[in-house]
């Protein structure tokens, strides 16, 4: 008896410092736990509050209330969105007033452009073009030249039938002329730079 | 040992009278009642979770049960005491009452389970296994005068826990890793925990607000039905917002949040160009223009820096958009647009808009940008940008004509698609 109450002895009570490690554990468990959860909960009831300051109209102040009148809210905003669209797209369409501002806009650049000129000579600003290498297959390129519509485009085309990769670019405009400074990456060697030089320099120059 | 699953099922389906067979397959039985009758609760918490509130039939039913062990002193005592709670609680017994501890229909069960069930009820009144120390409170204010039944984690009305999957509520730990309710569903026990702090003071408060009786007199007779409704309202609202990022709810709350201040800035915007489109050919631009100009170089420095310090959650000033010819107001606007490899950010402010491309792969979009800015009749005055690491970012800052009635969603999805739709051609080939 002795012996069989020895034995078992051990046993239980290695059992209950299990038991009890295992709530001591479970406990400390839980708490980190617990912290996160009261955050994740006060997280969500934050941002529920925040969409309800958002949403003019709420009927009840229940979390499935407030996300059924977010619900609403923005399908009416849709609504709205797709009704001016709509109202703007048929007045685009419309009247005479928009024919003349059409036409504006198609004169505004043109004189834009002359005046532009005119500034540029008169600040001396020049035409120039430099296109120098700096590493292996890497070249810096400036350019100043006038600036018009549709210049940069003009300018990526150049540089996509060129294979000139653009590394980073900077573009600026002032006073009627137009600075891009750009690091370029080649694929395949160029043979004259000076050739290259002019070609660019003839390519931003032209009208398109 | 409790051999027999069927007797005791803790997890009832919605249909009260079948349910408390039914989910005996899902019910890992052996390791579930190898307790011995002296263990501490935790463990016996962590495997029995007893049923939702709507199966109070708990109660009621656990006084059925001692019918057969009257011989346990111990039982007789919890019965007491539960009897007195039940009498306190006014709690109906429910036709499904019978059915908890399936005593009647099974008189072949042993007495050895429930004694171990009920024994448990005996252990000593703490609630140090519970997380919350609100739960003794609310026990004691919702008329539950034995906190051992804490022990059994009872959670009268577990909001979270799924309800289509019932087995974790035998094994204790929350293997549910299909629940909707909770993306980041982790460990059993912390999800357990909170369901019962949050179950249980909505209990609570059920019970003040509603007195004793049964709560037919809501639209959702279930918990369940009231959690299925939440979860479709989140999934709606996840339905409506253009790109949602991440599943969970904080997410789709934030989602919803930006996307309705999206609208609202849109709705602003074009209402101000309709205002504009409508009374612009009268006043033909001369006011605006002076305004403009004067608001220009006061102003525009302002608005811009606002417009760069906000973040996505705040409205630009409400000063901004209104009837052009009320005032000197400045048109102002912003939006963003994600695609998967790409973003573009448009801000206007008055006539000058600030287009950000940031590309995450490596494709040369610039040509095309370019192309679409000429389209929309955008005066380009600025560029700088180029390749980091393998992203390209480019920032644009143009003008729009005069007289041009571009809007900013126009431009964000005219920019966007075709620098998609480059991306998506120039995939194969892998060009530059």
């Amino acid at each position: 008896m002795g012996g069989g109450s020895r034995f078992q002895e051990p046993v239980r009570m290695s059992r209950r410092k299990q038991v009890t490690k295992e709530k001591e554990e479970d406990e400390n468990f839980k708490s980190p736990n617990l912290e996160a959860e009261r955050r994740r909960r006060e997280k969500l009831h934050v941002r529920l509050m925040a969409l309800r300051s958002h949403v003019p109209i709420v009927t009840n102040m229940t979390k499935a209330s407030i996300v059924e009148d977010a619900i609403t809210y923005i399908g009416e905003l849709q609504n709205n969105v797709k009704n001016l669209l709509e109202t703007f797209h048929e007045m685009e369409e419309a009247p005479p007033e928009t024919d003349e501002e059409q036409t504006d806009q198609m004169i505004k650049p043109e004189v834009e452009t002359s005046d532009l000129k005119e500034e540029m000579k008169k600040l001396g600003i020049e035409e120039n073009v430099q296109l120098c290498m700096i590493g292996e297959r890497k070249f810096w390129l400036k350019i100043i030249t006038e600036k018009k519509a549709g210049i940069f485009t003009k300018f990526m085309e150049v540089m996509r039938f060129l294979g000139f990769e653009i590394i980073d670019i900077t573009l600026t405009t002032t006073n009627g002329a137009i600075l891009i400074c750009s690091s370029v990456q080649i694929h395949q060697e160029l043979c004259d730079v000076e050739q290259t030089k002019d070609f660019l320099l003839e390519v931003m120059r032209s009208n398109p | 040992m409790y051999e027999e699953s069927s007797c005791f099922d803790p997890n009832p389906m919605v249909d009260n009278n079948s349910g408390f067979c039914a989910a005996e397959t899902t019910f890992p039985v052996s390791h579930q009642f190898q307790l011995p009758v002296g263990s501490t609760t935790n463990s016996f918490n962590d495997d029995l979770k007893l049923p939702t509130m709507e199966e109070f039939s708990v109660f009621p039913s656990v006084i059925s049960l001692p019918n057969s062990e009257t011989q346990n002193q111990n039982i007789n005592n919890n019965n007491h005491l539960i009897n007195q709670m039940i009498q306190e609680s006014n709690w109906g017994v429910s036709e499904d009452n019978s059915g908890f501890f399936m005593n009647t229909s099974h008189p072949n069960t042993t007495t050895t389970p429930i004694p171990d069930l009920l024994s448990l009820l005996h252990l000593p009144r703490c609630s140090m296994s519970l997380p919350s120390s609100n739960l003794s409170d609310i026990m004691a204010g919702s008329c539950f005068t034995y906190d051992p039944l804490c022990h059994l984690n009872l959670p009268p009305q577990p909001p979270l826990i799924p309800s289509n999957d019932y087995s974790g509520y035998l094994l204790g730990i929350d293997t549910n890793t299909t629940t909707t309710q909770r993306d980041e569903s982790n460990v059993g026990d912390e999800n357990n925990n909170a369901q019962f702090d949050s179950g249980i003071i909505e209990f609570s408060k059920e019970i003040r607000r509603k007195g004793r009786g049964k709560r037919k007199n809501k639209p959702f007779t279930t918990e369940r039905e009231r959690r299925c409704h939440l979860n479709e309202r989140y999934e709606a609202l996840k339905l409506l917002i253009p790109n949602p990022s991440k599943g969970d709810r904080a997410s789709i709350l934030q989602d919803g949040i930006d996307y309705i201040n999206e609208l609202q800035r849109r709705v602003s915007e074009l209402k101000y160009l309709v205002e504009r489109k409508r009374c612009g050919g009268r006043h033909k631009n001369n006011e605006l223009d002076n305004n403009i100009n004067k608001n220009n170089s006061n102003d525009h420095d302002n608005d811009e820096d606002d417009i760069d310090d906000e973040n996505m959650e705040k409205k630009p000033e409400s000063d901004v958009i209104d009837q052009c010819s009320s005032n000197n107001s400045l048109r102002c606007s912003w939006l963003q647009r994600k695609s998967k490899v790409t973003e573009v950010d448009v801000r206007i402010v008055d006539d000058e808009v600030t287009i950000k491309v940031v590309q995450k792969k490596k494709i040369n979009c610039l040509l095309h940008v370019s192309k679409v800015l000429d389209q929309l009749q955008l005066d380009l005055y600025h560029v700088a940008g180029g390749q980091i690491g393998e992203h390209y970012s480019f920032l644009f800052n143009t003008k729009i004509y005069e007289g041009s009635t571009i809007y900013a969603s126009a431009i964000a999805n005219r920019v966007i698609e075709v620098v998609d739709k480059h991306y998506m051609a120039a995939l194969p080939i892998n060009n530059y």
